[in-house]
């Protein structure tokens, strides 16, 4: 096995770490994430459920 | 005619300020204490942080709009209390010390039949060695000022990288006991956004450091929320959101001194350990304002009204119990305080009777948990509701019929995780209850259906409009009392 071989080979992920564990999301949840015509409907949601809070909240 | 006398103008003061001024402004004598002349809408002040905003868009002059609503407007700052009267005014009265420039250093008695105290925080860097800009190695982003200085040092960062040189950067808290995790969350996920605008987030190390047992706990003991099939808690998500954006973290720390470029912390378990930084902006633990109190006789009785960390004795139980035995029924509903019926303790400036995350302890005996958070959404509530009692006590009731118990009340927090109107995201959180409360809810302590968190651009258009809504209601425009605080 030639050195060059060696070299371009990636090396494994360290386990064990911290960053290893946490759930990390996908190519399509982060574009969701900014997606206007998602996010603008996600928009009237959470102020929806805002609302509600506010609403238990008075007293 | 009756004088209501506000000490402080933050979220809660102000709140209550508005309030009164509108109902009995007209017929009773309304005044508002504090010592900065302007109004300052705080969670923005993480963008002027960043570049984003400017102060002049998170502050304005408080006199012009008390104005509006016939509060008269003092700025001094509160020096002692004097609820039985005494000394040179037989009634019960507040001294005060003028910060005005034009009255500076000059002290006055204000005699009241109303006392709110909303003094808010001291920001007590002093806790920490080398904490905080003035003095110290760290920024702040906790004033306006403070923001600004924080982006001076931030640009300087990325120049510096622009030119080739690797930084790392802390952010967190600056002690073992803060609150306001929130803010330094928000902010180093700005940081982390303008790094990637500025295409230098290859030569930057992010280190999140905090008091917190684990990422997520906010001071309220973390939350839990249904997610993909799951009841899971906050502390995967924000761990999540850590790994995707590169950033490192370290919990369970209390920073004990910060040195040029280094700083030192305990973690839980005793153990020291060393932190080198080119950058840090770590919150300062927070403190009540130095605030004494006298009786009739000149007696000095700061203690009887104060708790030991400053901050006022309400219509909490403050009977020192174990974490198992905490219940709702603790924290206070009306903030009156026990002694005198008309003072009133209102956001930061009440004591809470115990922390709501679990108090932890090193070996050393250092404490290393979060206190509890009193900001935001709570403040302005609690603000209402002794307006709501001190307008209805001035046309005759004779008992408290509004409250406003965290016990029994949500909080939505809007955590802005990047600024932009395409590609900004922020973490919309809502709890309900904020402390939670196992008698009605005895599994995970809250609602699970108003209990609740997203990340999105959604959340970044909530936190940008909500920045314009409050910014319109704090200054009075047509219709501000209609919008909800």
């Amino acid at each position: 096995m030639s050195t060059d071989t060696l070299s371009a080979k990636p090396k494994n992920r360290e386990p064990y770490q911290q960053a290893y564990y946490p759930p990390v999301p996908t190519k399509f949840i982060r574009w969701v994430r900014t997606n206007v015509v998602w996010q603008f409907i996600r928009f009237w949601v959470i102020n929806f459920k805002i609302l509600r809070l506010l609403l238990k909240s008075h007293h | 005619m009756a004088r209501v006398l506000i000490l402080g103008a933050g979220i809660s003061g102000h709140t209550t300020a508005r309030y009164l001024g509108k109902w009995i402004g007209k017929e009773h004598e309304v005044t508002v204490v504090s010592p900065n002349a302007k109004w300052n809408w705080i969670p923005s002040n993480i963008w002027v942080g960043v570049g984003e905003m400017t102060e002049k868009q998170v502050t304005f002059e408080l006199e012009p709009i008390y104005r509006k609503i016939n509060v008269r407007f003092h700025q001094a700052r509160a020096v002692s209390i004097h609820p039985d009267g005494g000394g040179a005014m037989a009634e019960p009265h507040v001294t005060l010390e003028y910060t005005d420039p034009a009255r500076s250093g000059e002290q006055a008695a204000l005699p009241y039949d109303y006392l709110v105290n909303a003094t808010g925080p001291k920001l007590n860097f002093g806790a920490t060695p080398g904490l905080g800009p003035d003095g110290g190695y760290t920024t702040s982003v906790c004033t306006p000022q403070h923001a600004l200085h924080a982006n001076e040092q931030l640009q300087a960062a990325i120049a510096a990288m622009q030119q080739g040189e690797q930084k790392t950067f802390v952010i967190g808290t600056g002690h073992g006991m803060c609150t306001c995790q929130g803010a330094a969350f928000e902010y180093i996920y700005n940081v982390d956004h303008l790094l990637r605008d500025a295409g230098v987030r290859d030569k930057a190390r992010l280190v999140w450091i905090s008091n917190e047992y684990e990422l997520g706990d906010f001071g309220m003991g973390g939350v839990h929320i249904k997610r993909g099939g799951y009841i899971t808690n906050g502390k995967v998500f924000a761990e999540s959101l850590m790994v995707e954006r590169g950033i490192e973290w370290i919990v369970r720390a209390a920073v004990k001194k910060v040195e040029p470029g280094a700083l030192t912390y305990e973690l839980l378990d005793g153990s020291e350990h060393s932190l080198a930084f080119d950058f840090a902006m770590l919150i300062p633990p927070f403190a009540g304002q130095p605030l004494n109190a006298y009786d009739a006789a000149g007696t000095d009785i700061t203690e009887e009204m104060f708790a030991p960390n400053g901050f006022m004795k309400v219509d909490g139980d403050y009977r020192p119990k174990p974490y198992e035995e905490w219940s709702k029924a603790d924290w206070p509903s009306t903030y009156q305080t026990p002694k005198y019926r008309n003072i009133f303790a209102i956001g930061i400036a009440f004591a809470p009777p115990h922390p709501i995350s679990k108090p932890m302890k090193s070996p050393n005996g250092t404490p290393i948990s979060p206190t509890p958070p009193r900001t935001g959404m709570p403040s302005a509530a609690i603000g209402k509701a002794v307006a709501e009692n001190i307008r209805d006590l001035l046309g005759g009731a004779s008992e408290l019929s509004h409250t406003a118990s965290m016990a029994e009340m949500g909080a939505a927090c809007v955590a802005s995780t990047g600024f932009d109107i395409f590609n900004g995201t922020a973490a919309t959180m809502t709890v309900f209850p904020v402390v939670p409360d196992y008698e009605t809810y005895p599994e995970y302590g809250r609602d699970m259906d108003l209990t609740f968190g997203e990340i999105g651009l959604a959340g970044h258009w909530m936190k940008y409009i909500l920045h314009h809504v409050f910014m319109y209601q704090a200054k009075l425009r047509p219709g501000w009392s209609v919008l909800p605080d």
